[in-house]
């Protein structure tokens, strides 16, 4: 389908985003990686006002916490509240593996998550615990 | 009994105790009636309140507190007519308007008969150390926020300085000479160790804040489990390890077992590339507590250094020699501390080790 978006990365550090297309598109894992530089965007995105039309079905959303106007929590509740969202895995991309973000990201329905910055490896952990095996299966590494 | 059919003893007895209550400057205590209404004074009482005893015998126990809490007063005297005891933290008002943080316990007096005479209050002043607790919580929340903010605002440039020497590595090394690499793997793994230390750190500062879990604690299965894991993490360096039956003990199970980590971690550690390379953990009595102890005949340090040994980033080995971030023994002390515990060390350099912390039988959060 001309313009599916596979990967929907919410990311707002240039650095961050670019070590993450970087290790995603490494493995040919994605070619349709789509960039949210914030929450709204990704809203927006996703969730378009006022229509009942669903915006862009990701296989996956890996969304940051830390976000500029609408963070990463705000984010995740409103997608998983959405009917038009709700079934679209979502990993959290964290900057560490401990703290309360990660206890009230599962509560509010993260599929899994992911410590920064993203390796193949930890990506494939997460794609598995969210039960995408065939995200990678449709694009086996070249 | 009238006070004509008292002894002279015991009207000797009430006066010492009158002039003890009376002596008495950091409690107010003082007698009520069963109406409530004020019948004894004492100069805490006076100093806490504000009031002289001929401005306040007879009035009602609701003068001293605010007016949003003058309700209280009453159910508080219904209360210790009942149960013989009511007790209350709140706000007072002194005579002059001013307020402040009371701890008060009112106690019913009855005759033998069991007939209410009145009662009595005693009641401090806790405003300052409110205070203090509030400035407490305070800081913690503070502190709390900082280490979000190291913890994530300042991983993202140490994020960015890795993954592009990574990059870098892996998609450049054919324009880079050998030195040009080795240069680089440094960049790399100074990245990657400050991201350890910010990590350790972290853990360290949590753990003066969280509240203890306390139960009793196999301490041999924790040690011997501890052991195994690390028995089975090491591929090539396979010390003989040997776990006396250790006494139980009393403690938060996750943090003891992160002192076994840590103290076994640094024997297997330092034993590495050792000739007949071995650890034991034992146990002993010594007074009340129970002395625990993890020995190894690894390379040891040198006693006059042994101030340091507990200290946060302080470490008494080369890196390049011994990796680590020098916060684990820094870990393990203040885990022993807040369990009222102790911890301290022997060695000889290049013969071994030995680590000894105590579990109080009853421990008690610090």
């Amino acid at each position: 389908m001309a313009g599916e978006i596979e990967v929907l990365l919410v990311e707002d550090n240039p650095n961050d985003v670019e070590l993450t297309l970087r290790a995603l598109q490494k493995r040919h894992i994605a070619n349709r990686i789509k960039v949210a530089r914030d929450g709204a965007e990704a809203l927006t995105m996703l969730l378009p006002d006022g229509a009942d039309a669903p915006g862009p079905q990701p296989k996956v959303v890996l969304l940051d916490l830390k976000l500029p106007k609408v963070n990463g929590l705000e984010v995740l509740r409103r997608l998983k509240s959405d009917d038009r969202t709700r079934n679209i895995p979502v990993v959290v991309l964290t900057s560490s593996g401990e703290g309360p973000d990660i206890a009230e990201s599962y509560r509010l329905g993260a599929n899994s998550y992911i410590v920064k910055p993203v390796d193949f490896e930890a990506f494939s952990r997460a794609v598995a615990d969210a039960g995408l095996y065939w995200l990678l299966l449709n694009h086996p590494p070249a | 009994m009238t006070p004509a059919e008292q002894s002279p003893e015991i009207i000797a007895v009430e006066e010492t105790f009158r002039l003890l209550v009376d002596s008495i400057q950091d409690y107010a205590v003082f007698m009520i009636d069963t109406g409530g209404h004020v019948v004894t004074w004492n100069a805490g009482a006076e100093r806490l309140k504000g009031y002289r005893a001929d401005e306040v015998l007879g009035r009602h126990l609701a003068v001293f507190y605010p007016v949003e809490d003058q309700a209280k007063a009453g159910r508080m005297l219904q209360t210790a007519a009942t149960a013989g005891r009511a007790s209350d933290e709140g706000w007072r008002v002194r005579k002059d308007g001013s307020r402040f943080w009371a701890e008060a316990i009112l106690t019913a007096i009855r005759d033998r008969d069991g007939r209410l005479l009145g009662f009595a209050k005693v009641t401090r002043d806790l405003t300052e150390r409110r205070r203090a607790a509030e400035e407490l919580a305070r800081t913690n929340a503070e502190l709390e926020t900082f280490s979000y903010s190291v913890s994530h605002d300042l991983r993202a440039p140490l994020r960015a300085m890795n993954g592009y020497a990574q990059a870098l590595l892996e998609d450049h090394a054919a324009g880079l000479d050998a030195e040009g690499l080795r240069l680089l793997v440094v960049v790399r793994d100074n990245a990657q160790r400050l991201g350890e230390m910010i990590d350790a750190l972290l853990t360290f500062s949590r753990l003066g804040r969280q509240a203890l879990k306390l139960g009793p604690l196999d301490m041999t299965e924790l040690a011997r489990s501890v052991a195994d894991e690390l028995q089975h993490g090491a591929k090539d360096h396979t010390p003989d390890v040997r776990i006396d039956p250790l006494p139980a003990a009393t403690g938060d199970r996750t943090l003891i077992r992160q002192v076994f980590a840590n103290l076994l971690g640094n024997a297997f550690k330092f034993t590495r590339g050792r000739p007949a390379p071995r650890i034991e953990v034992g146990a002993r009595s010594a007074g009340g507590d129970m002395v625990y102890l993890v020995r190894d005949n690894g390379a040891g340090f040198d006693m006059k250094y042994a101030d340091k040994l507990f200290q946060v980033f302080s470490r008494l080995h080369h890196h390049d020699e011994f990796e680590g971030t020098g916060v684990g023994l820094a870990l393990v002390q203040r885990i022993i501390q807040r369990h009222s515990g102790r911890i301290w060390a022997e060695s000889v350099l290049n013969q071994g080790a030995t680590f000894y912390f105590t579990l109080p039988r009853e421990s008690k959060s610090a």
